[in-house]
């Protein structure tokens, strides 16, 4: 490895992830930016320390691969904190498209969990091509997830046809009530 | 892996509102300067250890640069 494959692995990939990271919440961590401080770090020892570019890039490539998982890591804590705000809102998510939506939305979260375990596990044993094709996986499929049910159409329906069931079975139940007191009064006055 | 990376990058580009040449080619304050402008958001940094890093990075907290300035206008009162 030389030190112009890590910048072009820096263009190539690095900064595009880190790019999607910084738009969602106009936010960048720390963290991220000490791999980049990192990686520059190893690259300066080739040309001010003498030390051998081979091992000075393979050193910074690993910083770089590490930002990259981190940052998958995180779209992944981003991607796990608005579902659970969407399946925690009072919104009745089985009213939408006539009731497939919501096991659609658990099989593909589901599917979201297995990839990223998966990913853990091949990270864990040092398989690091195969960790990486499954973030990449896991990050399609957080994508499509977004796409297919963060639709805030068809919550803000859900919402509306939520709202309207509870008002139409409060005013039968309350109907129900009077109308049951009013004969009940009536038997009672009847019988007395 | 570049088919998978290719759908990352459209992704990207949606969640950017540029196309993925321009995020290639922007530097670090352009970008910035493009978000902020899209999102009239400020851009802020965080730290989300313990979910990334290895707690070697400020651990506690960062210092903004309010604090920053308020301790040099305390050494020079």
């Amino acid at each position: 490895m030389t030190e112009k494959d890590i910048y072009l692995f820096y263009s190539e990939r690095v900064k595009v992830l880190y790019s999607e990271i910084e738009a969602r919440n106009n936010t960048l961590p720390i963290e991220l930016l000490f791999e980049i401080h990192s990686a520059f770090d190893h690259l300066k020892r080739f040309h001010v320390d003498g030390e051998p570019e081979e091992k000075c890039a393979d050193k910074a490539f690993s910083h770089l691969k590490r930002g990259m998982l981190d940052a998958f890591k995180l779209k992944l804590k981003y991607h796990n904190a608005d579902y659970e705000k969407l399946i925690k809102q009072k919104t009745d998510l089985r009213l939408i498209d006539s009731g497939k939506f919501l096991p659609q939305l658990l099989e593909a979260r589901k599917n979201i969990i297995q990839t990223a375990r998966t990913a853990r596990i091949a990270e864990g044993q040092d398989k690091i091509d195969t960790a990486f094709e499954k973030w990449y996986e896991l990050s399609m499929l957080i994508d499509e997830f977004e796409t297919c049910y963060f639709d805030p159409r068809k919550i803000q329906w859900a919402r509306r046809q939520g709202v309207f069931h509870f008002s139409t079975n409060f005013i039968i139940g309350l109907i129900t009530g009077v109308l049951a007191s009013i004969l009940a009064s009536i038997v009672i006055s009847k019988f007395l | 892996m570049a088919t998978l990376f290719s759908k990352i990058e459209k992704n990207v580009e949606i969640h950017t509102g540029l196309p993925i040449d321009k995020v290639r080619w922007y530097s670090p304050s352009e970008l910035r300067y493009h978000l902020e402008n899209k999102t009239h958001r400020k851009m802020t940094f965080s730290i989300e250890f313990p979910a990334i890093g290895r707690g070697n990075v400020l651990r506690n907290r960062i210092v903004s640069s309010e604090e920053i300035n308020r301790d040099v206008d305390k050494i020079l009162a």
